[in-house]
């Protein structure tokens, strides 16, 4: 009877995944044949601007275009901006994230520290922090340190409000018990208050990588420097929709891959929340 | 029973050794003296409560928030009375206090060994020494197996049993459990009862429980404390006529249980009228 049962969850369980999968290819197939073949549909694309091939191009033409991105063909080879914007982004993220835990856990144990800081970093917060990458760019110049420092800054406060809200909600009584284990301040920050912000941390790296990647690309737009940004410009500039395409669907991927690698990792060191 | 006493034996050999070598257990004292304790709204909690406490378990029962986890609060050196004084005085070289709350203080992300060998952990004991000090622990509770289990992964009464373990990792010379085990399921209770009066009577740690649970209290003390009303004053003690070897299971269906029960619950009730009224 028992087993009966668990046959009968696990079946289920993989009916449920088979049924996920397959209404998730369908979705893909729908929107691939709609946007293959809607722009030919003249009495369609007439009517609607948008659906003009010159602006949204086509699956197939944008796969043609990543197999010369990738081999080097028509003149852009995308390996040194791939690298170049994930570098970037990767500095942006471990800095930020470093630096943003650091303060949200001092800030969670010393009172004065945050009742000092308080009303700083509501005001920081406030801001538009796209709004810094201009400045960023003035201060560093337009080079790849720009989309760094950008990121960086962004990133920071991700990082600061998940360690801080971590670190600040742990129960009184979990504080109370190492106080009476005999823990010194020290203690209670090492072994309770960053544990907990680093449990909270993690659970943000995927957001912090996607708000990492956006304002590295985004400080790239603006300075045309360097990254998979100034890719984006030349197909703005040579009005090549392919190209901008073909670049968004690498982007994706690569946010996609980066958020996975992120939530192996958290499956991996946070196994006591299964 | 007598399976369990020589881990047991072994698990409080180092503490043991600690406070014979420190000094003699007739240094401990904890004495509160008219004291007095008032919220911050001015809601007034304690008023003018003395006790000398003991070795042995000391049970505090009380209507329900007539200021019994205050009392215990104030002990523990959590809150600052408005009147009165403690007197704690602790035999030197052993851990002086521990306390298991009502609330969940396990570290979710450490492992049951690793949240038992906190205090070790804390206080840099040789690792080998921490290591079979926790691994005898766990053994006097039947959790070695659950080991490198997150807290998570257990049930209710077992991380209720790790608390207590964790608790008495640093062999304190007083122990103060704020009802410690009031969402754990009866049967389950009595188990831990059991396990809780052997391991404090044979090291001797001083204990104090604080309870709205009259079987609980008369099953594991020597005398029960009752509580008035809010704000709270000693209304009556009542002494346990069992002594330490007790079988929880069998306890209850005792004549000297039964009467005692009757008495608390007599005395508790006309508390609970009066505080109504």
């Amino acid at each position: 009877m028992g087993k009966g049962a668990a046959y009968s969850a696990t079946d289920s369980s993989k009916r449920h995944s088979a049924r996920v999968i397959t209404t998730q290819l369908t979705i893909i197939l729908v929107f691939l044949t709609l946007w293959q073949w809607l722009p030919d549909i003249h009495w369609i694309s007439d009517r609607w601007a948008l659906l003009n091939p010159a602006f949204i191009s086509s699956p197939s033409l944008v796969v043609g275009e990543l197999g010369r991105l990738f081999r080097g063909q028509g003149g852009i080879l995308i390996w040194p901006y791939l690298k170049s914007t994930l570098l970037a982004t990767l500095i942006g993220v471990c800095v930020g994230l470093a630096l943003g835990v650091v303060l949200g856990v001092l800030m969670s144990t010393y009172g004065f520290l945050r009742d000092t800081l308080r009303p700083f970093i509501i005001a920081v917060n406030s801001l538009p922090r796209i709004a810094f990458i201009p400045i960023v760019i003035l201060i560093v110049g337009p080079g790849e340190s720009a989309a760094a420092i950008s990121s960086v800054l962004v990133v920071f406060f991700i990082g600061f409000f998940n360690a801080f809200v971590g670190g600040s909600r742990i129960p009184a009584a979990v504080i109370e018990n190492f106080g009476l284990m005999g823990a010194s301040k020290l203690q209670e920050l090492i072994y309770v208050r960053s544990a907990y912000a680093l449990v909270w941390t993690f659970a943000a790296v995927p957001n912090a990588i996607a708000f990492g990647l956006i304002t590295v690309v985004t400080t790239e737009l603006l300075t045309g420097g360097a990254g998979i940004g100034s890719l984006i410009i030349q197909g703005t500039q040579n009005l090549d929709a392919t190209l901008i395409f073909g670049v968004v669907v690498v982007l994706g991927v690569v946010g996609m891959l980066l958020t996975l690698g992120a939530e192996y990792l958290q499956s991996k060191v946070a196994r006591w929340s299964m | 029973m007598a399976m369990r006493r020589a881990p047991l034996a072994a698990a409080f050999a180092a503490g043991q050794e600690r406070s014979l070598a420190g000094s003699t257990s007739n240094q401990f004292r904890l004495a509160i003296k008219d004291l007095h304790f008032s919220y911050a709204n001015g809601t007034k909690a304690v008023d003018g409560v003395s006790l000398e406490f003991r070795k042995g378990v000391t049970a505090i029962v009380g209507p329900s928030g007539c200021g019994k986890s205050t009392l215990l609060r104030l002990i523990a050196g959590l809150s600052t009375p408005t009147e009165g004084t403690i007197e704690r005085r602790f035999a030197s070289g052993q851990h002086d206090l521990a306390m298991v709350f009502q609330e969940e203080t396990l570290l979710p992300f450490r492992t049951v060994r690793n949240n038992v060998a906190i205090y070790h952990k804390l206080h840099k004991t040789s690792k080998a020494e921490a290591i079979r000090h926790v691994e005898d622990l766990l053994s006097l509770v039947g959790l070695k197996e659950f080991a490198d289990v997150y807290p998570s992964q257990l049930s209710g009464g077992m991380r209720r049993r790790v608390a207590f373990l964790s608790a008495i990792a640093s062999t304190p010379q007083i122990l103060l459990l704020d009802e410690p085990f009031s969402s754990v399921d009866e049967p389950t209770r009595i188990g831990i009862h059991q396990d809780v009066l052997r391991i404090v009577r044979e090291y001797d740690i001083a204990t104090v429980l604080v309870t709205h649970d009259i079987a609980e209290a008369i099953s594991l003390s020597d005398r029960i404390v009752l509580l008035t009303h809010r704000p709270s004053q000693i209304a009556q003690i009542f002494e346990a006529p069992f002594d330490g070897h007790r079988e929880m299971l069998k306890l209850r269906e005792s004549h000297e249980f039964l009467e005692l029960y009757g008495q608390v619950w007599a005395a508790l009730a006309s508390q609970i009228s009066a505080g109504a009224g």
